[in-house]
């Protein structure tokens, strides 16, 4: 075949330009260490390492709210540490109340530790986080959750709670409504709420109670009503909210059961004539009426034996309610705990993910620099090839021997 | 004989000369683009006729031939074409490729930071710097669109000055093409029968550069002269005239060049479609293939996100407790009017659904009978008879056409672009932090005194993203479901033609004679149905906000036993003419005047309680009952009431009143009429209204609750008397719902027909622009393969080669030397004869 002079050149000049492009391409790859450098490169590589890239971030993302969450959480727990605490130590000082050989002032006393726990407690329920935020307040994070009155604490919040997603699809709670802490607490024993009138003579100290049968539980409010004549002390059972007597005269013996409609209860001590007892259906009591309550009691004076019975009703009801309010709280720590743990878990796996996907990330757009420097090593001595040999090439010509 | 031997000897002597001067010529042009070897053709002369027979009489140059092959060089030109075209595309969509995918400056950072952003106040709704850091991210990322937004528009201008130069380019080499086929006529009539070769190698060379910058097709004449053809067909050069191109604006779209025929009545268009190869057709194919479609594609995810984005971020609260506005500015489409429009006719255009939402742009047109809107990238029509109105739009692909004014006349056109300027014209509506809404605007609350364990959900705002189909029982009554939630929205309405129905935040309307099983949709605001007799306007969103404002009064749950329920409104402020459609509050509640909390005020003789058939109010003498739903008697038409509680249901009242200047008197033989037992203060009155149905509970499910635009579910066991509360949400600034919905958009699908993230969207992006810049990349290399291998054919055949040169130069060397040395011996022969005379 026949070459001429410009075919010489040119095959050369373009076998050069491509080892050189391709030199040029390798040393880029070494030089940012990316074997996608633009998506032409692999176009599908480099569209799967966006997504990866953006699976990454939110992933980066969720590993930001959960530390988020976390601090949020373990503000809440230490104020709730601080809360079980309080009942504690209110619960102590309650039993300590109860002694009825404490004069009255002693009680007084008493009641005066119990009133600045109270105004902890108030403190407490409105703490607030690093930003001035009420922890307890559900959505409104600027309104003081709790106000207390003259019975309690009124709560201004709402039962709103702030999620935080922790995971692809995972949401958890970061905050718990005050409500929900505070305020819905189930007193008496959870089903029904004995009382005795606070006007009872006697000496009367009514139980707790229990239900005996929960099958004929009907809801109903009713009263107890104690005479006692000629000695023997009987009483009538009234249905309060229908208005029907349940049974009446029923003879009285200090601590046996009283019993009907599924619940049980003893009263112990020595009724007056006329005295009352109520029995309620549980409802929701906050934390602070009960407080408030047990101030009350303790207050009030008790130098005689109605005035000692009052007292023994009064401190038996606040340890119900304290111990449900205990209760509750630990619940809310329980699920405040768990959901901790739970944010632990994902963090481990989310930090199992980042490195999955960092490793996704590399296999898709990294060089593999072995090879990629052996392929400029190669490349290199091919065009130093290529240029040894085009001079050669070029450097022959007849006319150099005319 | 001496003479014989001067004149062969002589013969050959010129011939050698000749031959080293074309040698030389060769050597000189070796580099010379386009230049073909030369060779002169040698024949002997005509011999002398003897009796010892012919004589040789020398040697002659017929002719000094180019080594040329027409075949190889048109297949060089074509190989040639078809590599500028790929090269300049190649070298169009590398600027893009690299722009595109750039792990800093792609936009998926952006993208990225931007939901990060909205990540943080989520994490902390009501802190300042997370809401700015909101805004900057949003703001970055706004700049980030822009950005290569505006590197596609560098691109396009770029493309613009590109064709100018590239006309300018074909012009002259036309003209030169031109005046060589002149120059070579005269040239090669002048000589008879010869070549012009070096002219003609020079026209070949114009013709090859030609084919760089648009494929050009070569007739050759019988003349000698080249006529040249580009296109399909389209005349250049025609024998010593050539035509001049020129770059003209669209007339369909001013920013746009074309190519036509300059002529004096104006500029006649080329189609693009026509001119192909060279680099002109690498810029016109770059810009139609990829350049509109990658710019479109932008755009189309900056409207979906902005659009996407501003529906939930509108059903949310923001820091001073209003209702979330836009927090981007919507790109709107671009229309342009053809330059041969009447200039006060118009066509607005309005995106519908950003799922639907091509990267396509669309022309629309009046014919004289049809207006019809095609796609321009597969050419896809739809079309009607009648002029689309605002009312009656023509909606396709996600875009809704009308004409604002008009009639058009036929012929006249619109190119409607609707994601063209997406990218560039997106910008952040908000520039307050506390407008940006991360509250939901409601809130739920189970009451304290609840004795059942039933629970109530968050709530949410469902907008009118959720589809809701509305079913006819009857031709006058329809049911209402909402089918993202499976709720009922309605029971048993009452159906007017035309009248107003209204569910989630929007309003439509049905219109005809609907038969019983005739189901109407409406999602996304868009409305299909079933019947075929009666027709369902498109809904628009209720003004200003998807949410019921009557959600401000709250809603009221309220258990009047373990399996049925009430919805209440929760205050006493039903003011006249208040009504909530839908849900379980039809028949609306009709005049209830209000009268403050001291009591309510119920004015006219014919006010009507719920007048969906249940207690109307008339007037009949001196006594008011109620009975069956009646109130009857009012003299004066007044009823003044104040007292406690008082509850409307249907017609029955509630409470323990005191009624003020009327005896009431309340026929318990109708039913269900109770008056509780005295309770509460004397002050502060609460009245709730009502309708008269309840609503089943199923405590084995969570039952959803929807009503005009909002929803929350109740689940568990419920006892009588349980009351949940559904109100607005004032003050909530520590809540964070509407900030997470908004963070779940990234995982959201909105684009594409609901198949694409908004990084799914631009992955795709990037992988269509990488795989079509990689195709070319390949193809560009073959194609290059190619044109050197043909170049190399027409070398081989064509080329000079120096050696075969040096070796002709010492060949006709020593013909010219033998030539001489010949001469020599004729003169000593000649001098022989002479020398014999002395």
């Amino acid at each position: 075949m026949r070459i001429s002079t410009n075919t010489v050149y040119d095959k050369s000049i373009s076998t050069l330009q491509q080892q050189l492009a391709d030199l040029l391409k390798t040393q880029q790859q070494v030089a940012t260490g990316r074997r996608v450098v633009t998506p032409s490169d692999d176009p599908v590589a480099a569209a799967r390492a966006l997504d990866v890239s953006q699976a990454a971030a939110v992933n980066t993302q969720y590993s930001v709210n959960r530390k988020s969450a976390q601090s949020s959480l373990g503000l809440e727990e230490s104020v709730l540490q601080s809360l079980t605490l309080l009942i504690q130590d209110v619960r102590t000082t309650a039993v300590n109340a109860g002694n009825p050989v404490l004069s009255d002032s002693d009680r007084a006393a008493l009641a005066a530790e119990l009133r600045n726990r109270f105004d902890h407690l108030v403190g407490l329920a409105n703490s607030a986080d690093g930003s001035g935020l009420y922890l307890f307040s559900g959505y409104q994070g600027t309104t003081r959750p709790f106000t207390p009155t003259a019975t309690g604490a009124q709560y201004d919040g709402d039962q709103g709670q702030r999620l935080v997603q922790i995971g692809p699809s995972r949401q958890v709670a970061i905050s718990d409504s005050g409500s929900d802490i505070f305020e819905r607490i189930r007193n008496g024993n959870g089903v029904f709420v004995t009382a005795a009138n606070a006007t009872n003579a006697g000496t009367g100290v009514i139980s707790g109670g229990a239900v005996s049968d929960s099958t004929l539980l009907t809801g109903h409010g009713y009263r107890i009503d104690f005479s006692v004549a000629g000695g023997v002390t009987t009483y009538d059972v009234i249905d309060t909210t229908t208005s029907t007597t349940l049974s009446t005269g029923n003879p009285f013996t200090s601590g046996n059961a009283v019993a009907f409609d599924g619940i049980q209860f003893d009263i112990q001590g020595a009724p007056a004539s006329g005295d009352r007892f109520t029995i309620a259906p549980s409802g929701n009591q906050s934390l602070f009426v009960t407080l408030k309550k047990l101030i009350a009691s303790v207050e009030a004076p008790a130098g005689d034996a109605a005035g000692r019975a009052r007292l023994a009703n009064g401190v038996a009801a606040a340890l119900r309610d304290l111990d449900h309010a205990l209760d509750n709280v630990l619940r809310v720590r329980a699920d405040l705990g768990s959901r901790l743990q739970e944010i632990d878990a994902l963090e481990s796996l989310g930090d199992d993910m980042a490195l999955q996907y960092q490793q996704t990330l590399s296999q898709l757009q990294d060089v593999d620099y072995s090879r990629a420097v052996s392929d400029l090593t190669r490349q290199q001595s091919y065009l130093e090839a290529a240029q040894k040999s085009f001079l050669k090439v070029t450097g022959m010509s007849l006319f150099d021997f005319l | 004989m001496a003479n014989g031997i001067f004149g062969v000897g002589l013969s050959g002597l010129n011939a050698a000369q000749l031959a080293l001067l074309t040698a030389g010529h060769n050597i000189s042009n070796a580099a010379t683009p386009g230049y073909t070897r030369q060779q002169t053709v040698q024949v002997s002369s005509i011999p002398q006729l003897t009796g010892a027979g012919f004589i040789g009489k020398g040697v002659q140059v017929a002719t000094i031939k180019r080594i040329y092959d027409e075949f190889l060089t048109r297949q060089v030109a074509q190989a040639q074409t078809q590599a500028s075209q790929l090269d300049a595309y190649y070298a169009q969509i590398k600027q893009i490729d690299n722009i595109l995918g750039d792990p800093s400056s792609g936009l998926s950072p952006a993208l990225q930071g931007f939901f990060s952003g909205v990540d943080d106040v989520a994490a902390n709704p009501s802190a300042v710097p997370s809401r700015q850091a909101l805004l900057s991210s949003a703001q970055s990322l706004v700049s980030r669109f822009r950005a290569l937004d505006q590197r596609f528009a560098e691109i396009r201008s770029g493309i613009n000055s590109q064709i100018v130069s590239s006309i300018a380019a074909i012009n002259s080499l036309a003209q030169q093409v031109a005046g060589l086929n002149h120059t070579i006529m005269v040239a090669e009539s002048a000589s008879g029968v010869q070549q012009a070769n070096d002219l003609r190698d020079q026209r070949e060379q114009l013709v090859a550069e030609l084919n760089k910058e648009v494929a050009a097709t070569v007739v050759k004449q019988g003349d000698g002269s080249y006529n040249v053809f580009i296109g399909n067909g389209q005349a250049l050069v025609v024998g010593n005239n050539a035509l001049k191109l020129a770059a003209t604006a669209s007339p369909a779209d001013p920013s746009r060049m074309m190519i036509g025929y300059a002529s004096s009545g104006g500029t006649v268009l080329v189609p693009e479609a026509s001119l192909s190869g060279g680099s002109l057709g690498g810029y016109l194919a770059f810009r139609n293939e990829t350049l509109d479609a990658a710019q479109n594609a932008l755009g189309r995810i900056a409207i979906g996100l902005a659009q996407t984005f501003n529906d939930q971020h509108r059903l949310g609260q923001d820091l001073d407790g209003a209702l979330g506005g836009d927090f981007f500015k919507v790109p709107v489409p671009k229309v342009v009017a053809n330059s041969g429009n009447n200039p006060a006719h118009g066509v607005a255009a309005s995106i519908t659904s950003v799922g639907a939402l091509t990267a396509s742009d669309y022309s629309f047109g009046f014919d004289g009978t049809n207006y019809t809107l095609t796609r321009l990238a597969d050419g896809t029509k739809t079309s009607t008879a009648t002029a689309p109105s605002a009312a009656a739009p023509l909606v396709f692909d996600g875009i809704s056409v009308s004409i604002s004014s008009g009639p058009l006349a036929a012929g006249e056109s619109f190119l409607i672009q609707p994601t063209r300027n997406g990218a560039r014209d997106l910008a952040v509506a908000i520039s307050d932090t506390s407008k940006v809404a991360a509250a939901a605007p409601l809130r739920t609350a189970a009451a304290l005194g609840n004795a059942g364990t039933a629970q109530i959900g968050a709530g949410a705002v469902n907008g009118f993203n959720d589809k809701v189909v509305i079913s006819f029982t009857s031709g006058t009554a329809f049911d209402v479901v909402d089918s993202t939630t499976g709720a009922v929205l309605a029971k048993n309405m009452a159906y007017v033609s035309g009248g107003t129905i209204s569910f989630n935040g929007w309003t439509t309307q049905i219109s005809g004679a609907p038969v019983a099983g005739d189901t109407f949709s409406i999602d996304r605001l868009l409305a299909s149905t079933t019947s075929g007799t009666a027709t369902i306007a498109n809904a628009s969103p209720n003004s200003p906000s998807p949410v019921d404002s009557f959600l401000t009064n709250g809603v009221r749950v309220v258990f009047d036993s373990a399996t049925t329920f009430h919805l209440e409104g929760t205050t006493n402020n039903i003011s006249g003419g208040s009504s909530i459609t839908g849900g379980t509050f039809a028949p609306p509640i009709g005049t209830l005047a209000d009268g403050a909390n001291a009591g309510i005020t119920v004015t006219g003789a014919a006010a009507a309680i719920g007048s969906g058939g249940v207690g109307a109010y008339t007037s009949s003498g001196v006594k008011t009952t109620v009975s069956g739903g009646t109130i009857a008697g009012v003299g004066s038409g007044t009823i003044t009431i104040s007292g406690a509680t008082l509850t409307v249901e249907g017609g029955s009242y509630y409470g323990s009143t005191t009624f003020k200047g009327m005896d009431i008197t309340i026929d318990e033989a109708s039913g269900a009429i109770t008056i509780p037992a005295a309770g509460g203060g004397a002050t502060a009155s609460t009245f709730h209204a009502r309708p008269a149905t309840a609503i089943a509970y199923d405590n084995t499910v969570s039952n959803p609750l929807s009503v005009n635009g909002w929803s929350a579910a109740i689940s568990g066991n419920a006892v009588a008397g349980d009351v949940f509360t559904i109100g607005a949400n004032s003050g909530g600034i520590s809540d964070n719902r509407n900030a997470l919905l908004l963070a779940a958009l990234r995982d959201s699908k909105p684009l594409l027909g609901g198949s694409a993230t908004y990084q799914a969207a631009y992955g795709q992006l990037v992988s269509s622009v990488g795989n079509k810049s990689r195709e070319l990349d390949v193809t560009s290399k073959a194609q290059a393969n190619l044109v050197a291998q043909t170049e190399q054919a027409l070398q081989a055949l064509s080329g000079v080669n120096i050696d075969e040169e040096a070796a002709n130069l010492l060949r006709y060397q020593q013909i010219y030397q033998a030539a001489g040395k010949l001469m020599q011996i004729a003169d000593s022969l000649f001098g022989t004869v002479l020398d014999l005379g002395r």
